[in-house]
């Protein structure tokens, strides 16, 4: 039979959803304006009175910061700097050089100028200009904890027990900071929040999800030839639905670990095929266990009972319809191009026309596949996708399951995407009902 | 002791020996954890709980409503038995309709290799090839371990009436093990679930699974299915891993019914003070891999 042509377009990586998670959750934080070598002080008394607060939980964030690479926003609210004491001399050269500790609480202090009483500064401010910068280098932003530990009256009180804030001096200046709650996934992530909310430390990794640079090899090489399986798999539903047996969806697995990509199975849906084999009237649900995924499941299984000496039909029931119907069916369900030895559906990778329901994810989770590439959102009934309805048209809101990448808690994970086609052919995306399940 | 049940002695030893266990860790757990904000703290009366927990079935039902539902998983496990003399993950079921039961099923992912072939799908398979589709929303489902997630959502595209099952899947069940696919927001109709009846047998049956395939195959024969994850330890088929639905009451942890211990309840109450004793817990098949089950 002839490949049908291509379908154009990229793939688009799933989020996973802790991926979700992690780019929408804020909260706020503590942070103190103090000189950088008092620092180590009060992130010391602060640590001693919160034992319940773990550094680890903030180490996304960049604990004390220059006031030069705050975000602009923060530049804004934070200006202009206090004209804090800073013990024996102004010197910032100096400064790191006299380290001798017992010298600096006995050294005389030079009395703080009254703070600003403008937030913004104004001609007060003008008339000490060289003062003020030397103070942006000098002081500096201290994240101290996430605001829910302590109060800030309470956190103002252990603050002013350290130098230089324990003197009849100016009142530490403590703000709330909103800063995203969980680590950066990837580096442009990290980028972005930077100039967002607060300077992130990037670790180069994604810890709520696959790492970008593995995300990307394989998609650099599926992303040539996706288009062609998903167009087959399209043929597979256009099939089964002339014969009247089925809704026009369908599915491609894929062997892609050879040098050349073998299609080991092409299924399309079969719910609407009776008991017997007829065509049932398309009411109600249908039979839900014919959806093309379990069908093309069950074919590939079936080929490696075949390849290992079984007889195919062990153990059959015509309810699973998991015999071919169709000739696209037929052609590579007649290939025996797997090995016996495979264990349920390992290296492959499936190809559906449309994002497959929470049955139909599981069972896809449940077989092991190493990749699934989708067309269509289903944001009523689909199972993979964690992060809503996408820019899908459909007025549902996503189930926000995503089953491929849920490792705490499932006991498979696998890379997914959904293609994004050029010139969505009508045909493909407004022949369902939104609440169809895949 | 413990060391030398590891597929020799019966499975009943192990029970006994699971069963102190778990109670000594029980206690050590609720010493550790009696403080107030601590939800996951078991009450230690095992009846109060009992008035607490319409959906233990096996604590809460009246005699009569018990007996009726223990009847049906009797039949349930008798399925699971036979799944485990045929090799498969002891898992079986029935569908029940105005009290008879119309269709049986065990799982099937062994010998057919294919991994959705959970004896849920077994059942329907059968009883649709005689039924109409519709039977569904007057039946109700008796199954040894929790629907995984897979067949929670199945059976609710289906319209099932509801749900009562043995033991809980801490691995992919999807009726409050892992996730609630029967009651989160979904255009299909939600369908109650029950948990808990004959929970122990449930357990054991999957205990059995696992000793007899070690006896059976010591050396895993091919590494490349190590890296699979498969290994699936019984004791942590039993236990809910979510937050159960606001729908659904279920027991939050399953220690507090004090037989068996879980798998998280022994890190939980051993991290500190235990050591906890792995070889109590039979390890997962090596040499293959353990398809799903549920």
């Amino acid at each position: 039979m002839s490949t049908p042509p291509p379908l154009a377009g990229r793939l688009v990586p799933l989020r996973t959803k802790d991926e979700v998670r992690a780019s929408l959750e804020t909260h706020s934080v503590y942070v103190v304006e103090v000189p950088a070598k008092f620092a180590n002080a009060v992130k010391d008394a602060v640590q001693a009175a919160l034992p319940d607060f773990k550094t680890s939980d903030i180490s996304h964030l960049r604990r004390v910061v220059q006031f030069k690479y705050l975000p602009p926003h923060l530049q804004k609210l934070f200006y202009p700097p206090a004209r804090l004491p800073r013990g024996d001399e102004d010197d910032p050269a100096s400064a790191s050089l006299s380290a001798s500790p017992a010298s600096l609480p006995s050294a005389p202090t030079p009395p703080p100028p009254p703070p600003s009483s403008s937030p913004i500064g104004d001609g007060s401010e003008a008339a000490g200009g060289g003062t003020a910068a030397e103070d942006l280098h000098l002081v500096r932003y201290f994240l101290l904890c996430p605001t829910r530990h302590i109060q800030q009256t309470d956190l103002a009180a252990i603050i002013r027990t350290c130098p230089p804030f324990d003197g009849k001096t100016a009142p530490p200046r403590i703000f709330h900071v909103t800063v995203p709650a969980l680590a950066p996934i990837s580096a442009e992530q990290a980028a972005q929040w930077s100039d967002q909310y607060w300077p992130i430390s990037y670790k180069n990794t994604n810890p709520y999800g696959p790492h970008p640079s593995l995300v990307q090899r394989n998609q650099d090489e599926l992303q040539p030839e996706a288009g062609n399986w998903l167009a087959l798999a399209r043929a597979a539903g256009r099939q089964i639905a002339d014969q009247c047996l089925g809704e026009k969806l369908g599915v491609v697995v894929v062997d892609r670990t050879r040098n050349a990509p073998e299609i080991i199975a092409v299924a399309g849906d079969c719910r609407w095929r009776s008991f017997t084999g007829t065509p049932e009237p398309p009411t109600g649900t249908g039979n839900v266990m014919a959806h093309a995924v379990h069908r093309a499941i069950a074919m590939v299984a079936k080929k490696r009972l075949r390849v290992a000496g079984t007889d195919p039909a062990y153990l059959d029931r015509s309810l699973f319809c998991d015999s071919p119907l169709t000739e696209v069916e037929k052609t590579y369900y007649d290939k025996d191009n797997i090995s016996s030895s495979g264990y349920l559906c390992v290296d492959l990778d499936i190809y559906l026309t449309n994002e497959p329901c929470v049955m139909c994810s599981m069972a896809i989770l449940h077989s092991r596949f190493r990749r699934c590439i989708f067309g269509n959102r289903m944001p009523y009934t689909g199972g993979m996708t964690a992060d809503g309805p996408g820019d899908s048209s459909s007025g549902g809101s996503g189930l926000k399951n995503g089953l491929f990448w849920r490792p705490s808690e499932l006991n498979w994970k696998f890379l997914a995407w959904e293609f994004k086609e050029e010139d969505k052919s009508a045909d493909a995306v407004t022949c369902f009902k939104d609440t169809l399940h895949v | 002791m413990i060391g030398t049940l590891r597929g020799k002695e019966s499975w009943t030893t192990l029970v006994l020996a699971s069963a102190a266990l778990g109670l000594a860790l029980y206690y050590l757990h609720t010493q550790q954890s009696a403080t107030p904000t601590d939800d996951k703290s078991p009450p230690a009366d095992e009846e109060q709980r009992q008035d607490e927990d319409a959906h233990h079935i096996s604590n809460a039902m009246a005699p009569a409503e018990r007996a009726y539902h223990e009847r049906f998983m009797r039949e349930a496990i008798a399925m699971a038995e036979l799944a485990l003399k045929s090799d498969e993950t002891p898992v079986g079921c029935v569908f029940v309709k105005d009290g008879e039961i119309i269709g049986r099923g065990m799982n099937e992912t062994n010998r057919t290799l294919n991994g959705t072939r959970h004896a849920e799908f077994v059942a329907i398979a059968g009883i649709l090839s005689k039924r109409p589709i519709n039977i569904l929303n007057e039946t109700d489902l008796y199954v040894t371990v929790e629907p995984c997630v897979m067949c929670a959502s199945m059976l609710r595209q289906y319209g099932i009436r509801a749900v009562y099952f043995g033991c809980w899947n801490e691995r992919f069940g999807g009726t409050g093990g892992v996730l609630n696919i029967h009651s989160d927001p979904s255009v299909d109709k939600p369908y109650p679930v029950t948990g808990g009846i004959f929970r122990e047998e449930a357990i054991m049956l999957l205990r059995k699974f696992y000793v007899q395939e070690n006896e059976k195959a010591p050396e895993p024969k091919q590494k490349k299915t190590r890296e699979l994850k498969t290994e699936i330890l019984p004791m942590d088929v039993h236990q809910p891993k979510s937050t159960p639905s606001p729908a659904i009451r279920m027991p939050v942890n399953s220690a507090s019914t004090g037989s068996i211990p879980t798998l998280s309840s022994l890190a939980a109450s051993a991290a500190s003070a235990v050591a906890v004793p792995k070889a109590a817990i039979p390890s997962a098949p090596q040499s293959r891999p353990t398809t799903a089950r549920g």
